[in-house]
């Protein structure tokens, strides 16, 4: 099983969102991290087959996705990064609904409803209405719906955005536990969401793929770039306008700076094993969620 | 199925239908209640039948004593009719409004037999087919017949508008699109099962307010009188179709379900190229309701007028089908307006079909 992308690109007017991307995945997690504006919601969903590119193809198992129309369909699960709902619905007839999208038989239906709501741990919850619950368990239903067909390929857009610490892990260890013998391709700008259960770190920036490697070889590709300093309070503002500062912590009269850096920042500075987040905040140059 | 279901479920789970259905068929009453009486019927049955030239003295006969009576009664206390005479007053004039149809419609194919049009051989074969002489109290069959046309255009109008504009915004305004678009049957099957259930839901109004029609007319005016021809209805005078009452009134509720499904189409149709309820909404009330305002606000060639009464108001109305003989000249054959209607509805329905499932496959979420 495989998921190709080709010289995929997508413009809305005169601005380029996607780049001549060129991608293929097998089974297993694939992480795609970007910063707000990179690109990773329309990757998506060209993914998902709800937005098509302005040139390129996206093939799955070497046949053009737009050519297997319905027949593609039938074999992703897609959660929008924002995940909609009709309120007034309880959670087991807006599940029937999407099965009767997703073309489940009534019975096939019921059954798989009560299969994903035990997953997500929403059973107690099935005649609950979802316009009542919280963003957690409406992320929940999300991914509920988005298993229901017993997807080859899901793809899941920035899946914890908004979520609280609680409800992250509870997402995590969900896709750990659903993701054998798929395509599970998860977009996001928090590196812990992919740190421990991405096959493949995927990095996009302004539209283009940056990086794709397994995360050891991504941490392996900025080993000598972390770098820990002490310094007293006074010297903090002079690191932090110079260089890229990941953490702050404090150590009795001094301060600790993990620093990201191509070179030594300090003469004192020692070297560190690098993390997802010194990743993240090497490509993009913004604070680490 | 499953998909229908939960359209239909959707569909009729807005409350704002059941009470904008409530308030306009209490509109369509005026708020006013008559009742017919059993004497009035009683004196209409007396002349119930045929009307042959023994009846047409007896009504002239009739008609001047009670004149002279008037006059006379008039010179005296001024006191005009009793109950009893304003009826017979009435059958008298009906009568002689009877006999007038025939004589128009002979003098009419008088003047054809010197015509030679391209539709005047068709117009002489309606009007030689014509026989509109059974008379018979018929007050209830007529009202059910205006309410047809005349207030079935707000309701269905009105109650299509309120229960379909939202039928593909609500998928955007709720984020639920990604989901549908994305999903096997998102696109042509759901498509399919939003068109249907709008169909039932327009035949489900239509049913609604005719049986409130048939209620509340009946019960007010009786049901006798539909085998009387639609020409006793003054606003069919002219009418070269042979129909009675109860013919015409299926054939108009026809036509008016097939314009209504038409219509039912558009604003699914408009509906899945607007995002916002609201702009779907005022788009379709401008398509319904523009085409009203230009006939009536402008003074139009016939030819122009005519062009806008091909519009989902006017065929739901029906009436200009039917109320004169009216053809359209297909390379010299003429085809009568009502075929011309049901053709065009057909065809736009199934335009419209294709367009919207051209759109539904083509969608792509932007926001």
């Amino acid at each position: 099983m495989n998921l190709t992308i080709e010289n995929v690109t997508k413009s809305f007017g005169d601005k380029k969102v996607l780049n001549e991307i060129n991608l293929e995945f097998t089974t297993g997690v694939y992480g795609i991290l970007g910063a707000n504006g990179s690109g990773k919601t329309t990757l998506m969903r060209i993914l998902a087959s709800v937005m098509k590119p302005s040139s390129g193809k996206v093939f799955f198992n070497t046949q053009d996705i737009e050519v297997l129309d319905q027949k593609y369909r039938d074999v992703i699960g897609y959660l929008p990064q924002h995940v909609g709902v009709y309120k007034s619905f309880s959670t087991e007839k807006f599940l029937m609904y999407i099965a009767s999208l997703k073309g489940l038989k009534k019975e096939e239906a019921k059954e798989k409803v009560t299969e994903v709501l035990e997953l997500v741990g929403l059973s107690e919850h099935r005649k609950g209405k979802v316009g009542k619950f919280s963003g957690g368990m409406k992320q929940r239903v999300g991914i509920a719906q988005a298993l229901l067909n017993d997807p080859m390929v899901l793809i899941v857009d920035e899946p914890t955005a908004g979520l609280d610490p609680k409800e992250r892990i509870r997402f995590r260890n969900l896709l750990s536990k659903i993701s054998t013998n798929r395509i599970v391709l998860l977009s996001t700008h928090i590196v812990s969401d992919i740190e421990f259960i991405a096959r493949e770190v995927l990095i996009l920036k302004e539209g283009k793929l940056v990086q794709k490697e397994t995360p050891k070889e991504l941490l392996r590709s900025i080993k000598d770039k972390v770098w820990t300093v002490f310094v007293d309070e006074s010297e903090i503002q002079y690191f932090q306008s110079k260089y890229k500062v990941s953490n702050i912590g404090r150590d009795q009269e001094k301060f600790q700076l993990r620093i990201i850096s191509d070179s030594k920042p300090h003469q004192n500075a020692q070297n560190e094993i690098p993390n997802l987040e010194d990743l993240y905040l090497y490509y993009f140059d913004e604070e680490v969620a | 199925m499953q998909l229908l279901k939960f359209e239909l479920y959707k569909m009729y789970r807005q409350k704002i239908i059941y009470f904008t259905f409530i308030l306009l068929v209490l509109f369509s009453t005026g708020f006013t209640f008559n009742r017919i009486t059993d004497w009035e019927k009683d004196l209409y049955r007396e002349w119930e039948g045929p009307i042959s030239e023994e009846k047409i003295q007896l009504a002239h006969q009739g008609n001047e004593e009670l004149t002279k009576k008037m006059d006379e009664r008039v010179e005296e206390d001024g006191f005009v009719y009793s109950e009893t005479e304003q009826t017979k007053m009435g059958i008298y004039e009906t009568i002689s409004f009877i006999i007038n149809i025939e004589k128009n419609a002979n003098e009419k194919l008088s003047k054809l037999e010197k015509e030679n049009n391209y539709n005047t051989d068709l117009e002489k074969a309606m009007l030689k087919d014509f026989d509109t002489s059974y008379f018979a109290y018929n007050k209830g069959p007529e009202k059910v017949i205006d309410y047809a046309s005349v207030y079935s255009i707000f309701l269905t109008g009105a109650m299509l508008l309120i229960g379909l504009s939202t039928i593909y915004t609500q998928e955007y305004s709720s984020g639920v699109d990604n989901y549908i678009l994305s999903s096997k049957k998102g696109r042509v099957s759901l498509l399919w099962a939003k068109v249907s259930a709008s169909l039932i839901y327009t035949f489900v109004i239509v049913i609604a307010w005719e049986l409130f029609n048939l209620g509340w007319n009946v019960f007010q005016f009786g049901n006798e009188g539909w085998d009387t021809s639609i020409q006793h209805y003054f606003k069919y005078y002219f009418s070269p179709y042979s129909f009675n009452m109860l013919e015409y009134h299926f054939i108009q509720l026809g036509i008016h379900l097939l314009a209504a499904f038409s219509f039912a189409i558009l604003i699914v149709l408009i509906s899945s190229i607007c995002k916002n309820s609201l702009i779907a909404f005022f788009i379709n009330g401008a398509i319904f309701a523009t085409p009203y305002l230009i006939v009536e606000m402008l003074m139009l060639p016939n030819g122009v007028e005519d062009i806008f009464r091909f519009s989902y108001i006017y065929i739901m109305n029906v009436e200009f089908l039917f109320d004169h003989f009216k053809t359209f000249n297909f390379f010299g054959y003429p085809i009568l307006y009502p075929v011309v209607a049901i053709v065009w509805m057909v065809v736009v329905s199934m335009a419209l079909v294709l367009v919207t499932s051209h759109i539904v496959r083509k969608r792509e979420v932007t926001v």
